[in-house]
């Protein structure tokens, strides 16, 4: 549950692995892409999709409380 | 392999890059000084409780009779129920003007951009509309260029370790790198501690842990463990904030909804907030927070934010605040198939942080150690965004005061160094580290302050969370972590059980309840202005325990 990336858009710009205040997004060295190292401590803050400029960047939910 | 070291020298240092910490840098470096801003996260184009934006800003901005710093301080008592030191929100209401001026000629975007005017409206425990409505999806940006633009250096992922010290002053601080671990020694002739409040201390209803609503879950304490330790005091360390927030996503933005005239219903279809408070839905923020606990407590949850009687354009101007300040929430919204105009949203209580809590300051945003200042959400006094503006503002400028009439030269004691340094490395190489992983020693800490520390308290419980946490500290040097992203969550947890100490200390001196949902003692349920108007301060006894006092509060 976190923040996901679309590594089909993902040009490899490095923008979101900058700028995440949680520093959960890191640049994988070989694909040159960026990776949701750490979901669990995703804020959901929105600063990865709002800087993103592939528009690559969507959002997984917790599961809903009955 | 021993990580490089890295050696600085500034005038004024600001640890935080959050609202707080981009003015004081701002006002430090206006009025001259060399500075410096840390900042954990990775930029402060994104980081602090305004990385994705904020839709509202509190302004005295003398439009309206009412429009003043008088008005408004007189209104205080009624609108903020906590404890507060009034000579330092006289300052704040003051200073309001110029600061929020100062922002708009960088660029914040507070005027509506087609009428040139202000959207004024009344937020949460408010009935006059001093609050400024505007589209800041973009206000942290715009804030980390201006600190760009005036020079101040930069220096981003580092996480502070603690302070430097020497002849009763502060020195500088300690951090290190979260990728590379590198060791940063920062000199200063003043310090600005602008670290935010404290998150992550208490279970989340949604099982999310770093789902949290005022605020990032980033925010773990260590300004006010730092502060503490190296010898100011803090203040209103009992009192929590909890927020009501849509079930299963933790996210702020109530004000948006009720400054609109949304309702609070519960599972009767019942608006229950006048039972409560005379203001009904706009009461204080703790005292709707009491009213959602007793609804759900006494059988009529679960509760709803009910738009379903108003109009397209306030529901327009509901979803634009989330837009601008938590986007996120429209898609969980739309995930749950959540329609605001035809369903109630089904709301919870976030039992969430201390804001407002902490370092105790006086008029010049100075603690009670020589050099060190302090603002914004880890400090004595919460005033949120406006207020961590405005006092972020001031602190920097003081700061810089200070930083000129030092005419000493910054020395560091290596062996504070070396301390500061073998404490923070040691999940990563202390022969003590026993393979705990830091999230399961916070899931015991949650655990402990819900049950313990939480919405009901009371002596004995109180002793018990005192034990457990004890356990849970001498507990954190078996935390082991093998790369520097973690070795930095492991400090985290062991600034947040600190933290808790200092809270369940205060909460359990504390013999009266008070301000909502704060601090709800359940052996002593009334409040207790005779004994206990006085802020309780806490701070380092010569035997390294905590020492607790008490001191009146003054003015209003």
């Amino acid at each position: 549950m976190s923040a996901v990336i679309d590594i089909k858009k993902c040009t490899g710009c490095g923008i979101c692995d900058e700028i995440c205040p949680g520093d959960i997004i890191h640049m994988d060295e070989k694909t040159n892409k960026a990776v949701v190292v750490y979901p669990d401590e995703c804020w959901y803050c929105g600063s990865c999709r709002a800087d993103c400029p592939e528009d690559a960047v969507t959002y997984t939910f917790p599961p809903a409380l009955k | 392999m021993r990580p490089p070291e890295t050696e600085l020298q500034t005038d004024v240092l600001v640890i935080g890059g959050g609202a707080a910490g981009c003015l004081a840098a701002m006002a430090a470096r206006e009025h001259g000084a060399k500075v410096t801003l840390v900042e954990k996260a990775g930029s402060i184009t994104r980081s602090g409780s305004c990385a994705s934006g904020m839709d509202h800003i509190v302004a005295i901005l003398n439009q309206e009779p009412w429009d003043t710093p008088e008005d408004y301080l007189g209104s205080l008592a009624a609108s903020r129920p906590g404890l507060i030191d009034t000579m330092v929100v006289e300052v704040y209401a003051r200073e309001n003007k110029r600061v929020f001026d100062y922002m708009e000629q960088f660029g914040a975007p507070f005027r509506d951009a087609k009428t040139g005017k202000y959207t004024r409206i009344a937020g949460m425990g408010g009935q006059k509309a001093r609050t400024v409505s505007f589209k800041g999806a973009r206000i942290k940006p715009i804030m980390a260029a201006q600190v760009r633009k005036l020079g101040v250096q930069v220096v981003e992922r580092v996480a502070l370790q603690g302070l430097l010290t020497g002849g009763g002053r502060v020195m500088g601080a300690t951090g290190f790198h979260i990728r590379n671990g590198g060791l940063h020694i920062l000199k200063a002739k003043s310090v600005v501690i602008a670290t935010g409040g404290v998150l992550r201390l208490y279970a989340s209803p949604c099982h999310q842990v770093y789902l949290t609503a005022n605020g990032p879950p980033y925010n773990t304490g260590e300004g006010h463990v730092m502060a503490f330790v190296a010898g100011a005091s803090l203040a209103n360390m009992e009192f929590t904030t909890t927020s009501i927030v849509p079930a299963g996503f933790s996210a702020a933005g109530a004000t948006g909804f009720l400054s609109m005239g949304a309702y609070l219903i519960n599972t009767r279809g019942e608006r229950y907030m006048f039972k409560y408070h005379p203001w009904g839905e706009h009461a204080p923020r703790n005292i709707a927070a009491l009213a959602m606990h007793r609804e759900y407590a006494e059988g009529r949850g679960p509760c709803f934010m009910d738009c379903r009687h108003l109009s397209k354009e306030a529901i327009d101007f509901v979803k634009r605040g989330i837009l601008h300040e938590k986007a996120t929430l429209m898609d969980y919204f739309d995930a749950r198939g959540i329609d605001m105009a035809r369903d109630p949203i089904p709301y919870e209580l976030r039992e969430i942080s201390i804001q407002g809590s902490g370092i105790t300051i006086n008029e010049k945003c100075e603690s009670t150690m020589e050099g060190l200042f302090a603002a914004g959400d880890c400090t004595s006094i919460n005033l949120a965004f406006s207020g961590a503006c405005t006092l972020g503002f001031v602190a920097g400028l003081r700061a810089a005061e200070k930083a000129s009439a030092f005419k000493g030269s910054v020395e560091i004691d290596r062996r504070q160094v070396d301390e500061l340094r073998d404490m923070s490395y040691a999940p990563l190489t202390s022969p003590d580290a026993s393979g705990l992983r830091y999230a399961d020693l916070e899931n015991d800490l949650r655990q402990t302050m819900s049950t313990y520390v939480g919405f009901d308290r009371e002596a004995e419980g109180l002793q018990k969370a005192l034990s457990r946490l004890q356990t849970l500290k001498e507990s954190t040097s078996g935390l082991t972590v093998t790369n520097y992203h973690d070795l930095m969550r492991a400090n985290e947890t062991r600034n947040l059980i600190d933290t808790a100490l200092l809270m369940a200390t205060a909460a359990l001196e504390r013999k009266e309840s008070r301000a909502g949902l704060s601090h709800c003692r359940s052996d002593y349920p009334e409040k207790d202005d005779e004994n206990w108007r006085r802020f309780i301060v806490l701070s380092k006894g010569d035997n390294g325990q905590v020492r607790v006092s008490s001191e009146p509060v003054t003015g209003r």
